[in-house]
């Protein structure tokens, strides 16, 4: 199974750099969506690392995209190079709620 | 009190066959809360593995950008971009199966390429840096998606089991007690038609005899 990235033009670079079986550079939202919607019904791809900005500019249809998927792929979000978006939600924060029925959040001050 | 099964015939053969069924019902339920229990421990687990993997990959992340904005510098982004076009391409993935108490998680190994892939002669080392950085980020990123994608599984799973010890809990137990109780009151009140009618019947033969001895 493969490893894909897409992000912004250093974060594709920089996994391209490092060897991931494919890597694009986000455009606009409704070529990423097409993109997403590929690797995941391609049924070939275990991860897809995707930029926190982009994420969140396609959340929504991310989430319905994911919805109910089997083990991959993995969506792995992680910071651009304009660094790690403050305050942003964790998207496993709403999973963690409704296993275990309370509220944690992740901060690093501990 | 809880509706009764609809189709519960008020028989003894029933009654038994009903308390049997709950005997293997709480079983079930001790059981299952068991299992949840197990798998919110281990989720919790998970999780500070999680945070502590995402701390690592966040400072990762940052120097490797940074080195790569340095080598853009030195070199020129198109060069760069041209390179990271011809860098070597890791193997395809082999999926491994493995779980985590009866839940199917991810698992793969991985193999980084480690291999050069440029001449040295007009590139910066700063290249180097990134290249090196951007593996190890790699590396961390592969392993936060094992983590996520087990939590992931593993708050699916929790729920799912949440669900029936409650269906079991609140639903199916308290339907079988009732039946229970069901079926006992439909006995009793037999057993004392019963009674009724063969006192009954005592008065009327002794009337009867009675009236053939007078």
């Amino acid at each position: 199974m493969k490893i894909v990235a897409i992000g912004g033009e250093y974060f594709a670079e920089g996994f391209s750099l490092a060897g991931v079986n494919e890597s694009h550079v986000h455009e606009d939202e409704h070529l990423t969506l097409r993109l997403l919607t590929e690797f995941v019904e391609s049924g070939d791809v275990a991860v897809v690392l995707i930029s926190e900005d982009v994420a969140e500019s396609i959340r929504f249809e991310l989430n319905k995209l994911i919805e109910g998927k089997e083990l991959y792929p993995i969506i792995v979000e992680l910071p651009d190079a304009k660094g790690p978006i403050k305050g942003k939600e964790d998207p496993l924060e709403e999973k963690i709620k409704r296993a275990v029925g309370i509220d944690i959040t992740l901060k690093e001050d501990s | 009190m809880a509706e009764k099964f609809e189709n519960a015939k008020p028989t003894r053969m029933e009654l038994l066959k009903i308390r049997k069924r709950k005997m293997l019902a709480k079983n079930g339920h001790e059981l299952l809360s068991e299992k949840k229990d197990a798998l919110i421990n281990e989720f919790f687990k998970v999780l500070d593995q999680r945070k502590e993997l995402k701390y690592e990959l966040d400072e990762l992340i940052s120097t490797g950008y940074r080195t790569l904005q340095e080598a853009h510098m030195l070199m020129g982004g198109r060069e760069v971009k041209s390179i990271s076009e011809g860098a070597p391409k890791m193997e395809d993935l082999d999926v491994v199966r493995d779980s985590v108490m009866g839940v199917r998680v991810p698992s793969f190994d991985v193999e980084i390429p480690d291999q050069k892939f440029y001449g040295y002669a007009d590139t910066s080392v700063k290249l180097d840096e990134s290249v090196e950085n951007f593996r190890k980020v790699l590396k961390a990123a592969l392993k936060l998606a094992v983590v996520e994608g087990k939590l992931d599984k593993l708050a699916d799973e929790i729920e799912k089991a949440k669900r029936r010890v409650n269906a079991l809990e609140y639903i199916y137990i308290p339907k079988l007690d009732a039946t229970i109780t069901y079926i006992e009151r439909q006995i009793e009140e037999r057993e004392r038609e019963d009674f009724f009618r063969r006192k009954k019947i005592k008065a009327i033969m002794e009337r009867r005899e009675k009236d053939e001895a007078s």
